[in-house]
């Protein structure tokens, strides 16, 4: 019984065992990702040319990408416009995104943060709104506006993160995006690097001077 | 605050789980019916080219499990097909490349399909070629028309209402089930359907619409296929099957004298409404 006695000698070597199940896991974890990577890829390339297969991705990413935005603008009705944004981008760019390892929903993750960033500079300027972007993606639906009105109440019960929001919203834009997807979207810093186009320590080192910054702000 | 407190607060902040189950549809379906998924017609030369070899060798083969190998035919297909595999790569006008931008651009430039389709042409596509004929479909402001253009003297024939169905592609072969028994032909067939409304629609089934005379000859073959499929403005599906027919006592003239095999292709839809 090889199985069992090696069993009871990792019980009775907690550390090991620990060690042993975290690397089993780390592989098994990554096994699954590398196939989920495969499907993803694949579901990419249909989705270029066929609108179920956009279709599919869409209703996998809407969710992750609407909320990434919600918490990071804290705004029901703007994260609904930068979201819409998002897709359409990527709608548009489809074709040309070209997969070498970055997974879709980094490259959506990209997009939000670049057009959170433009609609920041935008407003700062106070020249352009984003209703008034011809490209954008126009619909009306009555069930819309009461949906984002219950929303933003429910938004409001948030006073923790209302509170925390608006002291992050005074960093920095580098800051917070690095924050945001550290803290709030549980990325990894290999996955935020990714997603920002930037090296792993300059990150690391982003997250850490953010983190500092926003302490010395709450104090 | 020390720097752990702040990074535990951080973690363990509740954050907002908000879902807009209304805009989530709502963009859903704006995106889709925005035109960027309107699958493209591919034309490129080496894709021209293979059409072309295999129609050759299609030919070719024709030939030679005929009920009287006509030998002759057969090495003037072998050549033919050779010569457009040769031709291509030194002479890409040669695949009718340049016909089918020759097409799109008068079409483009009639006044009368402006007036037609409106100012603003969004999409031009060549469904066909043939004798110094093109029939190109353009997308425009007003809506969807069809122009018949004369590549000679770059002229359009005239301009009609597009159909929101229409046929852009067809391939066809028939040939002898086996050589022992050349009285059951095989007719083979793929078309390719190519659907421009501008509302979703929900194909339940299609099929190809046999020539009364081919259909009295026919011993089996499914000919409906269920699709079930939603299809937006510039999706296409593919219906492809194969028939058996009796050829008894008909020369290898009488058989081609039956064509058109088909006469179109019957597609079962209906349109899907949104939810409010």
């Amino acid at each position: 019984m090889l199985s069992g006695d090696l069993t009871l000698d990792l019980y009775l070597c907690p550390f090991l065992y620990q060690q042993i199940n975290a690397t089993f896991w780390t592989q098994v974890r990554s096994i699954i990702n590398m196939m989920d990577l495969d499907q993803e890829k694949e579901l990419v390339e249909r989705a270029k040319s066929n609108a179920e297969a956009f279709g599919e991705l869409y209703e996998k990413y809407y969710a992750p990408i609407f909320g990434y935005v919600l918490r990071r603008t804290a705004s029901v009705t703007v994260a609904q416009d930068i979201t819409s944004e998002v897709f359409l981008k990527a709608l548009k760019n489809l074709r040309q995104f070209h997969w070498r390892g970055i997974p879709f929903s980094s490259w959506l993750y990209r997009i939000a943060s670049h057009e959170i960033a433009n609609h920041y500079r935008l407003n700062s300027r106070q020249q352009v709104s984003m209703e008034s972007n011809s490209n954008s993606v126009s619909f009306s639906d009555p069930g819309i506006e009461s949906e984002v009105l219950s929303a933003e109440a429910e938004l409001e019960k948030h006073e923790d993160f209302l509170a925390l929001h608006r002291n992050i919203s005074q960093l920095p834009s580098k800051y917070q995006e690095v924050i945001v997807l550290r803290f709030f979207e549980d990325k990894q810093l290999k996955e935020i690097s990714t997603i920002l186009g930037k090296r792993e320590g300059t990150v690391k080192s982003l997250l850490h001077r953010g983190v500092e910054k926003l302490r010395e702000i709450m104090e | 605050m020390k720097e752990e407190e702040l990074i535990k607060k951080l973690e363990e902040t509740k954050l907002p789980d908000i879902e807009l189950k209304s805009h989530r549809r709502a963009l859903k379906m704006a995106l889709l019916d925005a035109g960027y998924l309107q699958q493209q017609r591919k034309v490129n030369i080496l894709a021209l080219t293979s059409e072309k070899i295999i129609g050759g060798i299609d030919f070719m083969l024709k030939g030679l499990v005929s009920r009287q190998p006509v030998w002759k035919t057969v090495l003037l297909s072998a050549l033919a097909v050779s010569v457009i595999a040769v031709a291509t790569v030194a002479v890409p006008g040669v695949t009718g490349h340049a016909d089918r931008v020759l097409a799109a651009s008068i079409a483009q430039n009639s006044p009368e399909v402006k007036a037609a389709a409106g100012e603003g042409i969004m999409e031009t596509e060549v469904i066909s070629l043939s004798n110094g004929k093109g029939i190109v479909v353009i997308k425009g402001q007003r809506g969807l028309v069809t122009a018949e253009v004369d590549l000679k003297n770059k002229i359009v024939l005239g301009v009609s209402p597009a159909p929101e169905f229409s046929i852009v592609d067809e391939v066809s072969a028939i040939g002898a089930v086996s050589n022992d028994n050349i009285d059951v032909q095989r007719y083979t067939y793929k078309f390719t359907v190519k659907y421009r409304g501008n509302d979703r629609v929900y194909i339940e089934a299609i099929e190809p619409v046999l020539s009364s005379a081919f259909s009295k000859l026919v011993l089996s073959g499914e000919l409906n296929q269920v699709v079930n499929e939603i299809l937006v403005t510039g999706d296409t599906i593919e219906i492809n099957g194969e028939i058996l027919f009796n050829a008894k006592g008909l020369s290898k003239s009488d058989i081609v004298n039956l064509g058109p095999f088909v006469n179109g292709v019957k597609v079962r839809s209906e349109k899907v409404l949104n939810i409010p």
